[in-house]
């Protein structure tokens, strides 16, 4: 029988531990399946696992929840940029697998961000400003999870919410690997 | 909802004010009916008094001038039905008793009534009894206060405050909550008049020793600090009401403001502290990425075109251009001659054939360049047939003989082509 206390603490919690019990853990998958989603395996550093609450493979949350485009809440393209910034810093390379990645410092990251940022910005848009910008988007993507929000905040680590996305996506991103943004002499 | 509107005023009801009303006027009433049912009746009463106050003189206001002063404010029907009640009790007066005076003065004491009406409908006794307190020590400091009408000051304020203190505990253990709604905004000054009752036993024991000794002065104290115990129950139990039924409109905006103001993120957050929240969360998918990298990448370097080739030779560019074309014949006719081996003629066709496109265009095309070029010995035959070899490396061939032309030949086409020019 669905739990439905185990579905409110896995949303809440975002991550949780995978049980010891087989049993527990079949009624965990059947919850989040009653709850229309499906359990993804997160791999943390150093091999860590646990469980997170992720959509079913054939369903695209996008067309779920009825937002479209730039009307994405919160997925602006900076915040797009900043994390395509981290991903093509902490991802050793497109051979391996993209979680748990590597973790970097935040410096890293924006100086990939600086030297990949086309010429021509406007002119009153410093590079503080940029930075300012793209600080604001590393918060709000460990909020969101796709960062992990770790002790440490002057390292990037790349975070639980990108296992939900599914193999095609992976894949389409190993596919433009060379064209992430990331500091020269950094593995392409 | 306007950001200054005070939650926190009780919206008395008509019919809560006319309790009000009648429990006030009940030591003086004689009937059960004293007071008016119709909260129009004050309206009027104070459309008067505020006509007098803007528009009367010392010469006192007609009938009709008074209608016409409160036409704004009440019907004139129940300015009509009320007039003549006024007049009757005292509330106006003729200004001459004559038989037709027609102008009428307001009593002042009716003034001073729809004062305290007004101090009614928005404090109680607790109010009261700060007035009383503060006249009390202000006599005190002034030396005309004696003592026996500081003993009945204090057993007053006593009194009442013992009153107050059971109406609030009433309140807090036994009645609904939304009475405890209605009644809130009437007890905020509790810490004031605590301090207020200490203030004045402090003033009373220095003026009065043997009234510390007789312990008039320790009860008040005792009873304002009940007071004060009995408006936290109230507020206690009316905050915790609010808390778990997470009614926010229980504070001021005004507190609202101050908390956020001075109150730190911890304090702040303590109402949600059993709050349970959805994580952050933003739809972002690979593809708009890649849409972004696309967006944001920075543009190629610009390659500078090559430089023009180093025109200061001295080298004349005519000479060497036919320097060049001597150059392209002479390896034009070393191919056709490689193709004839000596003889006369040979069969291009197989080669073409074997040669796949791209050796098939360069044999035929230098073969034909040779047969146009009057300096090279040779000439193409090309017939009409056709060879098509879907599987082979070249799929459509037409036949091609080169030939060479004999040394008398070429004179005589030279000849000939002299004879030309010269006729």
């Amino acid at each position: 029988m669905p739990d439905p206390l185990s579905l409110a603490r896995m949303r809440a919690l975002r991550l949780v531990a995978v049980p010891w019990a087989e049993a527990e853990l079949a009624l965990l998958r059947e919850t989040a399946e009653a709850a229309g989603r499906r359990l993804i395996n997160v791999t943390g550093e150093h091999g860590a696992r646990a469980l997170m609450l992720g959509w079913p493979a054939d369903i695209d949350p996008v067309a779920v929840l009825g937002a479209g485009g730039e009307d994405l809440p919160g997925a602006t393209p900076t915040t797009c940029l900043v994390l395509a910034a981290c991903i093509g810093c902490c991802w050793p390379g497109p051979d391996a697998p993209l979680l748990p990645g590597i973790p970097v410092p935040e410096n890293h990251v924006l100086d990939a961000l600086a030297s990949f940022t086309r010429p021509g910005r406007p002119a009153g848009e410093s590079l503080r400003t940029r930075q300012t910008h793209w600080k604001s988007a590393i918060r709000r993507l460990r909020a969101c999870g796709f960062l992990v929000p770790g002790e440490d905040e002057a390292l990037i680590r790349l975070g639980p919410a990108l296992a939900g996305w599914g193999d095609a996506e992976v894949r389409h991103l190993r596919d433009r690997y060379a064209d992430l943004p990331r500091l020269a002499g950094e593995p392409a | 909802m306007e950001h200054s509107a005070d939650l926190l005023v009780a919206n008395q009801s008509p019919t809560g004010f006319h309790d009000t009303l009648r429990a006030f006027v009940a030591p003086v009433a004689k009937a059960t009916d004293a007071v008016a049912s119709d909260p129009v009746a004050l309206r009027v009463a104070q459309a008067v008094c505020a006509a007098f106050g803007d528009s009367g003189g010392s010469n006192g206001m007609t009938r009709g001038e008074l209608a016409a002063a409160c036409s704004g404010a009440v019907p004139v029907a129940a300015f009509e039905s009320r007039f003549d009640l006024f007049v009757t009790m005292g509330l106006l007066r003729r200004y001459a008793e004559k038989p037709h005076q027609q102008r009428y003065m307001i009593s002042p004491v009716s003034v001073t009534a729809l004062l305290v009406y007004g101090r009614l409908e928005e404090a109680n006794g607790g109010e009261e009894i700060m007035l009383l307190l503060d006249r009390a020590h202000r006599d005190i400091d002034a030396g005309t206060m004696t003592r026996e009408a500081l003993i009945e000051q204090i057993t007053t304020v006593r009194r009442s405050l013992s009153i107050l203190a059971d109406h609030l505990l009433y309140l807090a253990e036994d009645r609904p909550w939304e009475e405890l709604v209605a009644e809130q905004s009437r007890h905020r000054s509790a810490e004031a008049l605590l301090d207020k009752a200490n203030s004045l036993v402090g003033a009373a024991g220095e003026r009065f020793p043997e009234l510390l000794s007789s312990g008039a002065g320790r009860r008040l104290v005792d009873e304002a600090l009940r007071y004060f115990n009995a408006v936290n129950a109230f507020y206690s139990r009316l905050l915790a009401q609010a808390s778990a039924s997470r009614d926010f409109s229980m504070l001021s905006p005004e507190q609202y403001l101050s908390a956020a103001l001075n109150r730190s993120r911890g304090e702040l957050a303590v109402p949600l502290t059993r709050t349970v929240f959805d994580p952050a969360s933003m739809l972002l998918c690979a593809e708009r990425l890649v849409s972004a990298v696309e967006k944001y990448r920075p543009a190629p370097p610009r390659r500078r075109p090559p430089r023009p080739p180093d025109s200061s030779s001295d080298r004349d560019p005519v000479t060497a251009a036919r320097e060049r074309e001597q150059t392209r014949r002479v390896v034009m006719e070393a191919e056709m001659e490689l193709h004839l081996q000596g003889g006369d003629e040979a069969d291009l066709t197989s080669r073409i054939r074997a040669a796949g496109w791209r050796g098939a265009a360069r044999i035929v095309t230098n073969a034909l360049l040779a047969n146009a070029d009057p300096g090279i010995p040779v000439t193409v035959e090309l017939p009409d047939a056709l060879i098509v070899d879907a599987a082979g490396p070249v799929s459509h061939v037409t036949p091609m003989t080169l030939r060479r032309i004999p040394a008398a030949s070429i004179r005589d086409t030279d000849a000939a082509f002299a004879e030309t020019t010269r006729a």
